[in-house]
């Protein structure tokens, strides 16, 4: 029951996206592709000493995996909370939704499970991109990549819901946006390593899951391996995170939709 | 086509109000988003290269960050920010049904929003002098009126992009072919000169090249192409002027016929 009303919804969404199939193509791979370009050219030409797991690499192969997570957080991020709040507020489409059998978990489910996987979309384009620039070699390692990226997907989802379940109007999202995803697009390692920072600052940078999820996906997708107990208790991290922040959105959505 | 003073300063007096009511997502958004841009990247690249154009990477970075700034600004404020005014809450028709004219109200948008955008320059100038990445003061001051006049000719381009794509849905276009391709290949971050051949050209079509070639030696304290600098700031004139009639013209089509 459960996941068949979840499959439903984000079927739903799918449908919805179909039509708009080749505009989020476009927008998909010419957004990492300027970055590359920019970065990876530009600023390639004049970066010196990068390294990843003690070798150092070109700087184009070190941003591959950076926008890599970068454009499946802000695609998710953006998904479930300006997305899900036009949905709510201004559509009235999760009102429609629960006058159906469907719960407000259901529901959920659904919204998050539908950003993390058009999220997925962004990160296979950003991947093909880098391939077709040779940032990134494909091979069987790769395939690690995309579950983990998945998972942090997901993560960043739920934290999206939470701000939806907080917001009032959308000039609200401007902190969300400020506060959340600004700060995971530049302190987090996408552009470059984390240890450059003040210790207080690498603190903070690693309270957020996107450094963690990007230092896997780097590990992973250059070096091609990985201590097997950090990379437990990263992901444990990125989960942990994940678990809170649904109960804390089901919580407020909860409160503000039936009382 | 004439301005009407009084209308316009009416016009500000109003968007100062409804400043003043969101001053929490309008201000604060702007300065942090620039100052934490400003410092990760100084501070994050700072290592991985040495010395850019002579200088340290962080002081290289300052005047980039502050001209490339107006550009998002203006450019959301002139598509979504016009477009909910006409389209959505239709203030635009209130205000015409008053003595204000079409011309007027452009006009007084372009100025307020390169004004609003003013305070995060500032600050941001601010900051980086914190971090001695402003090797001339009285070269930043400077540099102030320049970025200020390169907002309203941005605005007025991309004023133009979104009355003549008209939908909401497509602004996102404008994002994706214009604003973020200026910001990434007219050396924000990095030297232009030292880039391929093939961006170099490419960076000639961007006003937002021309300008960092004025403002960076400015903020840098060294001396300015003062022939190249006269040139530049015809052509955006040209270009602002021009954009501004067009826009017009447009404007009236839609709201009128």
């Amino acid at each position: 029951m459960f996941f068949k009303t979840v499959y439903a919804l984000w079927y739903r969404h799918f449908l919805t996206w179909k039509t708009m199939f080749w505009s989020s193509l476009t927008s998909n791979v010419f957004n990492p592709l300027l970055f590359l370009f920019s970065f990876g050219f530009g600023m390639g030409a004049i970066v010196e000493n990068i390294e990843v797991g003690g070798q150092v690499v070109d700087y184009l192969v070190y941003i591959v995996p950076g926008m890599m997570a970068y454009s499946g957080m802000f695609t998710a991020s953006f998904e479930t909370s300006i997305s899900a709040f036009a949905r709510y507020y201004m559509q009235s489409y999760w009102d429609q939704v629960l006058a159906t059998p469907a719960m407000l978990h259901h529901l959920m489910m659904g919204e998050i499970l539908w950003a993390s996987t058009k999220a997925m979309f962004a990160v296979v384009c950003v991947l093909l991109v880098g391939y077709l620039f040779e940032g990134v070699v494909l091979d069987w390692s790769i395939l690690w990549v995309l579950p983990v990226m998945f998972l942090g997907c997901f993560c960043f989802a739920t934290c999206g819901m939470v701000a939806t379940s907080f917001a009032k109007s959308f000039e609200m999202f401007s902190y969300f946006f400020t506060f959340w995803v600004t700060p995971m697009f530049i302190f987090s390692g996408v552009f470059f390593p984390v240890d450059r920072f003040p210790e207080m600052v690498q603190w903070l940078a690693y309270l957020l899951p996107m450094t963690h999820l990007v230092d896997i996906v780097r590990d992973l997708s250059v070096a091609g391996v990985m201590d097997a107990g950090v990379l437990m208790m990263k992901l444990a991290y990125i989960a942990f995170v994940a678990v809170v922040a649904y109960a804390v959105a089901y919580r407020n959505m909860k409160h503000r939709i039936f009382d | 086509m004439f301005f009407s003073i009084p209308n316009i300063a009416a016009l500000m007096n109003r968007y100062y109000i409804e400043y003043r009511q969101l001053i929490g997502a309008f201000f604060f958004g702007d300065v942090l988003e620039r100052v934490m841009f400003f410092i990760a990247f100084g501070m994050g690249l700072g290592r991985a290269v040495a010395q850019i154009d002579g200088v340290d990477y962080i002081t290289f970075l300052a005047p980039g960050i502050a001209a490339g700034s107006g550009v998002f600004i203006m450019a959301v404020a002139t598509t979504y920010g016009v477009s909910n005014r006409y389209e959505g809450s239709a203030i635009w028709q209130s205000w015409l049904a008053t003595p204000v004219r079409l011309q007027d109200i452009l006009l007084s948008e372009l100025i307020f929003n390169m004004l609003r955008a003013t305070p995060s320059l500032v600050i941001l100038y601010i900051v980086a002098y914190f971090f001695d990445a402003v090797p001339s003061v009285s070269g930043a001051i400077l540099s102030l009126p320049v970025l200020m006049f390169a907002n309203l000719v941005y605005g007025s381009i991309t004023l133009n992009m979104g009355v003549y794509l008209g939908r909401m849905l497509y602004f996102r276009y404008i994002q994706a072919l214009w604003v973020m391709p200026m910001y990434l290949f007219s050396g924000v971050f990095f030297d232009i000169k030292e880039a391929p051949e093939w961006m170099q050209v490419f960076a000639n079509i961007f006003p937002l090249y021309h300008v960092l070639e004025v403002v960076r030696p400015l903020v840098l304290g060294r001396p300015v192409d003062l022939a190249q600098a006269l040139i530049s700031f015809t052509v955006l004139s040209v270009i602002f002027v021009v954009a501004f009639c067009l826009a017009y013209n447009q404007f009236k089509k839609r709201l009128f016929d």
